[in-house]
């Protein structure tokens, strides 16, 4: 209750352009919005440069007096970050560099880089220091997680990964809270499917 | 496993950013914002100062176009316009201890942190370390006091560093993928496609590379490319193979490019000598040398794309 208390009021400084604020609200801020960029695009590099260009968006709009306090803020936050992802694939597909080939070469190689790392795992007979095999679970979930479908993958990043409210997550999607429950529940089963299905 | 089981694993999957790269941005943005607004109250004063000391205009005359709005309108756009490009031109020439430098180095951050494209970043840090190094010649020239000039020019001899340094990494890096490039398209399966070929240069690229390091935060190095397979022995072994199937071909159009990567680290290289035994000014000539390299690769990399598939027969033969 405190900590929203203390976000609201940052938030407040901040929609009055407050320079000291912005410093506080990028260090409390950074981690979140990067987790939830890099999750959308897949890529170390580009999840940097958008989540600098989401902090100086929210910069920007606190310039033009487009922060309404009022509103709710980690959806306004979300909502800004998703519209810059929006954005990012937009210009990439004017450029048409999304090919169906890089797809199926990225694929090739993740599977490569898999077999490689069993082989290794099953050739050297190495004594796995303790924790390793569950570095080996949690990289599978992230490689599954990735094959999700776009919209699957979000809802679990927003409610397991960056741990919001539903209602949070309603406003952030467009939909209702029923319906992000229903979308978690699918996204969770198809995850695990895909899973069980490689074993 | 179970959904929960599966959900209580779901939260060990959170990434973090590289600390580096966080506390770089954080001071890229906070002298954004800080500078745009020192940037602007300059201008301010530019404006006012043209308005008042350059352009004298007679009361009569003044009285005069007060009749005709449009043209008073066009006249204080021109002024503002004026004072605008007066201000970045003359921050432009500026040097460490001038009232603008800052603003100069404002403007270069905030053209790094709008660029997105790696070429165009390599291109900007290129033209960043000549800046600093015509700097370095006008601070020894012009600076006095020794105390002064001594410190100037240790702090624009670690910028030159730092640049040149993000240059050499960025056009590395680069080159890399571009002779992972045809390897990465001939196992996607048959393509051909000129504008496929191009479109892989750049981003998707850059999605595996960002994906292998998402990997790597994990601590398991399963995701380097080298380790990929046979097929792939690592970009710098792979540039090398292409290079004497290129000279095989005896064609210009395909030793271009190749002579290209070779010839940007090596005047790099030269540069950084020369910045080393104090030839500042050579230094910079050799900097605005490696722009236009850049900048010539860029077209001759689109004459060149139908050839690629030549290139990369040839290297797998």
């Amino acid at each position: 209750m405190l900590e929203k208390l203390k976000e609201k009021l940052l938030f407040s400084r901040l929609a009055r352009k407050n320079k000291a604020a912005f410093d506080e609200f990028y260090c409390l801020y950074a981690d979140r919005m990067y987790q939830y960029i890099y999750y959308k695009i897949n890529s170390k590099e580009d999840a940097e440069d958008l989540t600098s260009a989401f902090f100086l968006k929210i910069w920007g709009l606190a310039q033009e007096g487009k922060i309404d306090e009022a509103k709710t803020i980690k959806p306004f936050l979300y909502t800004v970050a998703r519209n810059i992802v929006i954005d990012h694939y937009r210009k990439l597909s004017q450029q048409k560099t999304i090919s169906l080939d890089i797809q199926t070469g990225r694929e090739m190689e993740a599977e490569a880089e898999a077999a490689t790392a069993k082989d290794f795992l099953a050739d050297e007979k190495v004594d796995l220091p303790a924790g390793a095999d569950k570095l080996f679970e949690i990289e599978r979930i992230r490689e599954k997680l990735f094959e999700l479908k776009d919209e699957y993958r979000e809802v679990i990043v927003l409610k397991y990964l960056d741990e919001l409210e539903p209602k949070e997550i309603a406003v952030i999607l467009g939909k209702s809270k029923g319906s992000v429950n229903v979308l978690a529940h699918r996204a969770v089963k198809a995850l695990r499917e895909l899973m069980e299905k490689e074993k | 496993m179970t959904d929960r089981e599966l959900i209580a694993k779901l939260n060990t999957l959170k990434v973090k950013p590289d600390e580096a790269w966080k506390n770089r941005s954080r001071e890229i943005l906070l002298s954004q914002i800080s500078g745009g607004n020192e940037i602007a109250e300059k201008i301010n004063i530019l404006e006012q100062l043209d308005v008042w000391s350059e352009v004298f205009i007679p009361f009569d005359l003044l009285h005069k176009l007060a009749a005709k709005p449009v043209m008073v309108t066009g006249l204080v756009i021109a002024s503002l316009l004026g004072g605008g490009i007066f201000s970045l031109q003359a921050a432009k020439n500026t040097k460490p201890g001038d009232s603008l430098y800052i603003a100069k180095i404002v403007s270069e951050k905030a053209r790094t942190a709008i660029t997105f494209d790696e070429k165009e970043k390599a291109k900007l840090g290129v033209e960043f370390a000549g800046n600093r190094a015509k700097e370095m010649v006008r601070v020894i020239e012009e600076e006095k006091d020794d105390s002064a000039k001594n410190e100037k020019v240790e702090k624009l001899a670690a910028d030159f560093k730092k640049e040149l340094s993000g240059a050499k990494d960025r056009l590395e890096k680069i080159n890399s993928r571009e002779s992972d490039e045809p390897e990465d398209s001939g196992s996607g399966g048959a393509n051909g496609n000129k504008e496929e070929e191009k479109t892989g240069e750049n981003k998707p690229a850059d999605e595996v590379f960002g994906a292998n390091l998402g990997k790597d935060n994990n601590g398991i190095q399963v995701s380097d490319p080298s380790g990929a397979g046979a097929a792939k022995p690592g970009a710098p072994k792979t540039n090398s193979e292409i290079k004497p199937a290129d000279k095989a071909t005896t064609t210009a159009e395909n030793e271009k490019p190749v002579e290209k990567v070779g010839a940007e680290v090596k005047i790099l290289n030269d540069a950084e000598k020369l910045f080393e035994n104090k030839d500042y000014g050579g230094a910079a000539e050799k900097l605005e040398e490696i722009k236009n390299i850049i900048e010539d690769k860029d077209t001759s990399q689109n004459d060149s794309a139908t050839s690629t598939d030549e290139k990369v027969e040839m290297s797998t033969k």
